[in-house]
């Protein structure tokens, strides 16, 4: 059974015009996975995934009573882990999409789609040889199995920032055409929820991996003497610091309201169009003034500066990679 | 999370029948006086016959001392002020009514102070202005190093200072001077008084001739052996009591104003780039035909900009209204939106230079006003200190 705490909900009072809450059907699963997040930050590998995948959340989804809570709840989920144990929570929580989009229990991954339906994209985390996942491509008109060195197949070992990940990519060209893969149609509303979720995850991720680099480049700052007194006592460096809470704290609430729609209809819309330029634009300059305040050590392997930089990298181009399978709602860069 | 402006608006229009009309009258008879507010440095006269002076008054001020029930939460007076500054960021600050200077008064007064001072506002037929002076030339960041003293005489204090970079200050009926009882103790010596402009030794040195932001005004006011009853201070009862941190008082007004501030800017922001916006559509780019796609995604991530401000603007109030200590969350909106506006208005310049360069035109005035936001309530550089120090915590 999932971990999830009692909650009551008040139906007396109409929803507040204004409100920075949670959303409801979040807190009870948040409550449940803080203390795994504190279980797995020290972590490695199989053991921290384990410790992710109690949280049930590829059965859960599926049975919410509303399915536009699924995106809010993986996002919310997924910024706690992510914050806590990056490359854990992506290989934890990277085959909940399928589960979002009702896909058959045997597709683990899937691969998205550029805007021409041409050529599918799969970013997976590290690959068990004894039991590789099973993968599909999966488009607005459809889905399909997809072998692993098939036609049009091919594969990019050592993917940066999420270490021996590696990248698929499928290109149905001159030899292989759309029409030879058989896609198999999608439940009504299915593709919707799988792009919806897919970007849920990678914002949620990015959410925390922004937020971790904050607390770490302050925790840094305190200890790391200059001088006579901690580098956060220097005024370049506490100007930098407030800069990185600054373009985190929006970069959060950004992803946070598009995930959960939550300005009026009409607007900017939801996360099918939130605009990658801004968000690649926040994410690379925190991951940029977070080594900064390191320098040296944040610059090599060793502290956490350098992975979390190149994990930062690596989820922004699997956003961009997403976003692309998307038509949006309006014209957002 | 929930952000619905249109449902606060919507409960304002229906629970406020008396204060919708003002916001309706602003946003009728703002745009067409903008444009002359900036060239003249002042309101014109003609506009306070078409805005229900005696409502103008009572804004931002709590409704059980007379206030519009339209700017009574932090929440009201985001929505409100955000979508007035897309008509013009810099005109409500100079707009009438107690101002900054109401969040000592309500932080740091007695009831029979507050009920005197916001009365004031009460029943007029002309715009009442209040005024907040804790700036001095020599110290404005550094505002607990005042050397403005407040010296006992009797039953009296007597005033001296000078304070500068005073909103309103030249038209102010009233205002609350911060002023040191000792400047040797630094901020435990502050304290706050109430000083109408007529008390003998006050004087407005001057108007400052500002590089934007004209529609409203900054002065500097000078208090040469100003005796005042020792009950203009405020929190004076008379007897012993537990110690004022009067220096609360400015941080209430500060916590108070950021949001309404920022999202002003905000509001400032989206209007110009609705402008932009239309200005590419209409063919008034200055750019080959290539850039002008460019040109239109560039003002889109703006949007995704400016929409992260209002989160922030709007957090800082929402937190203010529940009573949560909300300072930093004040910070981080002020320094983001000012930040963006400048940015804005930089790339503005850069997309339309003739635009930019031409004397009166929107894209010009934007950037002169946008330069004050990061200097104005705190300066950027300031904001950042403070978030520092908060997030180290």
């Amino acid at each position: 059974m999932p971990f999830v705490e009692t909650h009551v909900t008040s139906l007396d009072s109409p929803p507040a015009p204004v409100d920075f809450r949670c959303a409801p059907v979040v807190e009870p699963f948040l409550g449940a996975a803080r203390p795994i997040a504190s279980a797995i930050r020290d972590l490695g590998g199989a053991e921290a995934v384990s410790h992710i995948q109690q949280l049930e959340l590829a059965s859960v989804l599926p049975e919410l009573e509303r399915r536009a809570d699924a995106p809010v709840l993986l996002f919310h989920l997924a910024d706690l882990l992510g914050h806590a144990n990056l490359a854990a929570a992506w290989q934890g929580l990277s085959g909940v999409p399928a589960r979002a989009a009702e896909l058959p229990l045997s597709v683990d991954i899937v691969a998205f789609p550029d805007a021409t339906e041409t050529r599918w994209t799969a970013w997976l985390p590290v690959v068990d040889p004894a039991r590789p996942p099973a993968l599909a491509l999966a488009g607005p008109r459809g889905w399909t199995a997809a072998p692993l060195n098939g036609p049009g197949h091919s594969r990019v070992n050592g993917l940066l920032g999420f270490a021996q990940g590696e990248v698929h990519t499928w290109s149905a060209g001159p030899t292989v055409t759309a029409g030879d893969l058989g896609l198999r149609p999608l439940a009504e509303g299915a593709w919707s929820a799988l792009v919806r979720a897919q970007l849920a995850l990678l914002s949620g991720l990015l959410s925390g991996a922004t937020r971790r680099l904050v607390d770490e480049s302050y925790a840094y700052a305190k200890t790391r003497q200059s001088a006579g007194k901690s580098i956060s006592q220097h005024q370049a460096v506490a100007l930098r610091l407030a800069d990185l809470a600054l373009h985190q704290e929006a970069l959060s609430l950004y992803l946070t309201a598009r995930v959960e729609e939550c300005e009026p209809p009409g607007m900017l819309g939801g996360i099918e169009s939130l605009s990658i330029g801004y968000v690649v634009e926040l994410a690379f300059r925190i991951a940029r003034d977070a080594v900064q305040t390191a320098a040296g050590h944040g610059y090599v392997e060793g502290l956490p500066f350098r992975r979390l930089f190149e994990q930062v990298r690596t989820l922004t181009v699997m956003l961009q990679g997403t976003k692309a399978a998307v038509t949006p709602v309006s014209p957002v860069p | 999370m929930r952000i619905d402006p249109e449902a606060v608006l919507e409960e304002i229009r229906r629970d406020d029948p008396e204060s919708w009309p003002l916001f309706d009258a602003m946003q009728r008879h703002i745009p067409p006086i903008a444009a002359r507010a900036d060239v003249d440095a002042e309101i014109p006269a003609e506009f306070w016959p078409l805005v229900p002076v005696d409502l103008q008054n009572r804004v931002n001020m709590p409704p059980q001392y007379g206030g519009v029930v339209l700017t009574a939460t932090a929440v009201r007076r985001a929505v409100v002020f955000e979508r007035i500054g897309r008509l013009c960021p810099a005109l409500p600050i100079g707009l009438p009514g107690p101002g900054l200077s109401a969040p000592p008064v309500l932080a740091l007064g007695t009831e029979e102070q507050k009920v005197a001072y916001f009365n004031r506002f009460l029943g007029q037929t002309r715009p009442i202005w209040g005024a907040f002076a804790i700036t001095e030339p020599q110290g404005g960041s550094d505002a607990a190093a005042m050397r403005t003293v407040a010296t006992r005489d009797g039953s009296d204090y007597v005033l001296n200072g000078t304070k500068c970079f005073i909103t309103s200050g030249g038209r102010a009926d009233v205002v609350v001077v911060f002023a040191s009882l000792d400047p040797s103790k630094g901020r435990f010596a502050i304290r706050a008084f109430v000083v109408p402009r007529d008390t003998p030794g006050y004087a407005v040195d001057r108007c400052e001739d500002m590089m934007g932001l004209r529609a409203s005004q900054l002065a500097t006011l000078s208090f040469t052996d100003c005796r005042l009853p020792a009950s203009s201070m405020l929190g004076h009862t008379g007897k012993r009591g537990p110690h004022v941190d009067a220096f609360t008082g400015a941080q209430a007004s500060w916590d108070y104003m950021r949001p309404v501030l920022s999202s002003l800017i905000n509001g400032g922001c989206l209007g110009m780039v609705e402008h932009a916006e239309q200005c590419l559509a209409a063919g008034e780019a200055e750019l080959p035909r290539a850039k002008v796609e460019q040109a239109r995604e560039e003002l889109g991530v703006f949007r995704a900009r400016i929409s992260s401000s209002q989160m922030l603007a709007l957090r800082a109030a929402w937190k203010f209204d529940a009573g949560q200590r909300a300072s930093t969350d004040a910070s981080l909106a002020k320094a983001f939106a000012s930040t963006v506006s400048m940015e804005l208005a930089h790339r503005l310049a850069a997309l339309f230079p003739v635009k930019a360069a031409t004397a009166g035109d929107r894209i010009e005035k934007f950037y002169r006003d946008a330069k004050a936001f990061d200097i104005l309530e705190g300066t950027g550089d300031m904001q950042r200190l403070m978030i520092a120090r908060a997030y180290e915590h």
